[in-house]
């Protein structure tokens, strides 16, 4: 593999999984970047991602996945890497998956690539019903806003190009932070294709990320939508 | 009726007073500008004259709006004055929050990169 590869792990307070996660990542893609965005964490998140080999970037406060994954963005457009893939750090993801993911990206097909939870009917059923739910509306909204057809806005695994990752202007803290993308690639007219992947469930990672509160995560995240649409927001 | 208006009338000039004396104590403690002294005292007073006499500033309002009564006028323009400040504060707030975030990005991104210099340079 001749590009130069970068992971991409917002981290917050998740000292139970980002060894494994870390471990995960090294042994499918031994010798690349992979830049562990700690952001405020209060556990040893920070020190579990260093001693664990990751380029750690700590943010002093909280600021959100949004803030998290700009800096993590930025930091590896700026170590120089061909591909940038965004992974979460709560083990949902497989390391493995990411050879499928970053495939059309290596042959030119695409500018962007997004792991979908929604292509096979299987893994789809494996969501818990309250984030599938959630996911379905905000994808269609996401979908109606930005002129995109996909089928899994809120999904963490991604993959950019430099040219996407570089034209990626992230200004949304937040959760609200994965449709903001899907929105700024189809704005760029990007070329994004869904690639399926397994993600796994546990009652941790149900609970976290916007299952903390769905609802109200929900309803912000179209909120900002609507006004970034309109051009309230930036 | 008049109690009514008189307990309102009461509750205004009781903000008016507490805004007066907030922004006297921020102002000493260093966090308010004199020119947040002069904006906020002005806006305390303003409000201490409307809550001690409604009826003539409804009056003196009536003059200037087709709005039927004066007093529904004072109401319209208190709202519309509320909806403008939650605006205001809003967009600062937005503000605020990009900067403090673009803040604790360059902290990190700095920090992350002595660390490599160092690493480098211990080897």
């Amino acid at each position: 593999m001749k590009e130069k590869l970068a992971f991409v792990i917002p981290a917050y307070n998740e000292e139970e999984t980002i060894v494994a996660t870390l471990k995960d990542v090294r042994r499918q893609f031994p010798g690349r970047d992979v830049f562990v965005v700690n952001d405020g964490s209060v556990d040893k998140t920070r020190e579990l991602a260093i001693a664990n080999g990751g380029n750690v970037l700590s943010h002093i406060i909280n600021r959100g996945l949004g803030a998290a994954l700009s800096t993590g963005i930025q930091a590896a457009v700026q170590s120089g890497a061909d591909i940038i893939i965004t992974f979460d750090a709560d083990l949902q993801h497989l390391g493995k998956d990411v050879y499928r993911l970053i495939k059309p990206i290596q042959d030119g097909k695409a500018d962007a690539t997004i792991g979908s939870r929604f292509l096979s009917k299987h893994d789809k059923e494996l969501m818990p019903s309250i984030k599938r739910i959630g996911n379905t509306m905000l994808t269609g909204v996401t979908n109606l806003l930005a002129d995109t057809t996909i089928t899994d806005s809120q999904s963490g695994l991604r993959a950019f190009n430099k040219e996407a990752a570089q034209k990626l202007m992230i200004l949304c803290d937040k959760y609200e932070v994965s449709s903001e993308i899907i929105h700024q690639l189809g704005h760029h007219n990007m070329r994004i294709i869904e690639i399926p992947i397994k993600a796994i469930y546990d009652d941790r990672s149900v609970k976290r990320g916007t299952g903390q509160m769905p609802w109200k995560n929900g309803l912000h995240i179209v909120w900002s939508m609507i006004l970034r649409t309109l051009g309230i927001k930036k | 009726m008049e109690l009514k208006v008189l307990g309102i009338q009461l509750i205004g000039i009781a903000i008016s007073l507490l805004m007066v004396f907030e922004t006297r104590v921020l102002y000493k403690r260093g966090h308010f500008k004199r020119k947040d002294l002069l904006i906020w005292s002005s806006v305390s007073l303003g409000i201490f004259i409307v809550a001690l006499f409604p009826i003539a500033f409804a009056n003196f309002l009536n003059i200037f709006t087709n709005i039927s009564r004066g007093i529904d006028a004072l109401v319209v323009l208190g709202l519309l004055g509320a909806y403008a400040m939650v605006f205001h504060v809003y967009i600062r707030n937005q503000e605020s929050q990009r900067q403090i975030t673009d803040l604790v990005r360059k902290v990190a991104l700095k920090f992350e990169e002595t660390e490599k210099k160092k690493k480098k340079s211990k080897k």
